[in-house]
């Protein structure tokens, strides 16, 4: 969770159940074109999934897949995978973001 | 008694010390020779020696303070100094008397060609020093400053933005201090003192705020800098969300300022994307609360 400044971001394993739902949803969606909207310095700035070689960043509808030399843009609608991915965050910080989740 | 004396010749090598007690101590203290007693520094006291080569002998009092000498004290040809004060010494050829100790102390190297190095460097130190005394007191130019924020680090956002490493391990308080330790600094944990809470600026009773743990690392509190950079080192900005989170922003020597969101790139802009020219005013996201400015003495701040 892209979430602090000074403190570390909070980081944590889903359970392998949730990140076969978020890749299977993420395979379904087809490319599209842009970039991910502007993320504010400060604050809530987005969820990332990685594994070390890949990550998946969702913010504001958009999700950016990179691997070390690529980068695909696809739309998240309704920000399900952005959703699901804070839904699986420790309580404290979730409710952090969904007060600056817009 | 016990005393270590130190030839101060050296600037990267460590000096040569020689420990003595007993009666070999006290015979060196007997030897340093003052005219007069210790007395407060003034701008008309002739300074400390600084400069590179021979600065004359330490000589530190390992067994406690004497009431009438500095426990750590330098002592020249023509004055001894310590604890901002100083004293008239005799020139007695005290250096000489250290020398013929010179077997004995550690770290000299081959003992005959430091013998040689030493004696040509005190010549030179005692021909500069007689004619630093003719000239003393000199009276010295104040230049003014023209930009107090040119001793202020640059943003440097390209060097610290790498995408890797340099730019996920090193969080705002790094960035705003110029200060990279790759471990995520946190306010007051270099100096066993990290902050216990972040529920504001200030903190309940009992508990320590990021500021606190700032000052514990050595940066200076300066709450009426008002945005105006320091006459020496840069001026750093502590801002606070409550219950969660601190942040730090830096003024450039352009007078704007720049910080870095926790792992993230270092940028120039506040959350509305404009440029900062006070950190009190910039859109600072859910960090409502707007601390300090805070100096940083460039290599006397400790973090980790």
């Amino acid at each position: 969770m892209l979430l602090f400044s000074g403190r570390p971001d909070p980081e944590w394993q889903p359970n392998l159940q949730v990140i076969e739902k978020l890749l299977g949803y993420v395979n379904e969606i087809p490319a599209s074109e842009g970039a991910l909207d502007f993320q504010p310095p400060l604050g809530y700035r987005g969820a990332i999934m990685y594994n070390g070689s890949h990550s998946i960043t969702a913010y504001k509808g958009k999700l950016e897949i990179r691997t070390l030399d690529t980068a695909v843009i696809k739309p998240d609608k309704e920000r399900r995978f952005e959703r699901l991915i804070i839904e699986t965050a420790p309580e404290a910080f979730r409710s952090l973001v969904m007060q600056q989740f817009d | 008694m016990k005393i270590k004396l130190t030839i101060d010749v050296f600037s990267g090598r460590p000096n040569p010390t020689l420990t003595l007690d007993g009666r070999e101590a006290k015979k060196i203290l007997n030897q340093v020779n003052l005219k007069s007693g210790f007395k407060k520094n003034t701008d008309k006291t002739v300074p400390e020696p600084f400069g590179l080569g021979y600065r004359g002998v330490i000589i530190e009092r390992l067994d406690g303070a004497a009431s009438d000498m500095p426990t750590i004290m330098r002592v020249t040809p023509d004055r001894a100094y310590g604890d901002s004060n100083s004293a008239k010494a005799t020139d007695n050829e005290f250096e000489k008397n250290i020398f013929d100790l010179l077997s004995k102390f550690k770290d000299t190297g081959n003992k005959k060609e430091f013998r040689a190095l030493l004696e040509n460097q005190v010549k030179v130190f005692r021909a500069e020093r007689d004619e630093l005394l003719v000239k003393w007191p000199i009276d010295i130019i104040k230049w003014p400053i023209l930009n107090p924020c040119s001793c202020a680090p640059d943003a440097d956002i390209a060097w610290w933005n790498d995408g890797g490493q340099r730019q996920s391990n090193n969080n705002c308080y790094n960035y705003a201090s110029n200060y990279r330790t790759d471990t995520f600094a946190q306010p007051g944990k270099a100096a066993g003192l990290q902050y216990t809470s972040l529920s504001g600026c200030a903190v309940a009773a009992g508990q320590r705020s990021a500021k606190a743990g700032a000052v514990a690392d050595c940066l200076i509190d300066t709450p009426a800098a008002n945005n105006v950079c320091p006459g020496k080192g840069h001026l750093v900005a502590l801002v606070v969300a409550p219950g969660w989170d601190f942040h730090w922003y830096r003024k450039g020597p352009n007078g704007k300022w720049s910080h870095k969101p926790g792992g993230t790139q270092a940028t120039l802009v506040d959350n509305s994307g404009n440029p900062i020219s006070d950190p009190r005013t910039a859109n600072r996201g859910p960090y409502t609360q707007f601390c300090t400015f805070m100096q940083v003495l460039h290599g006397h701040i400790k973090i980790k």
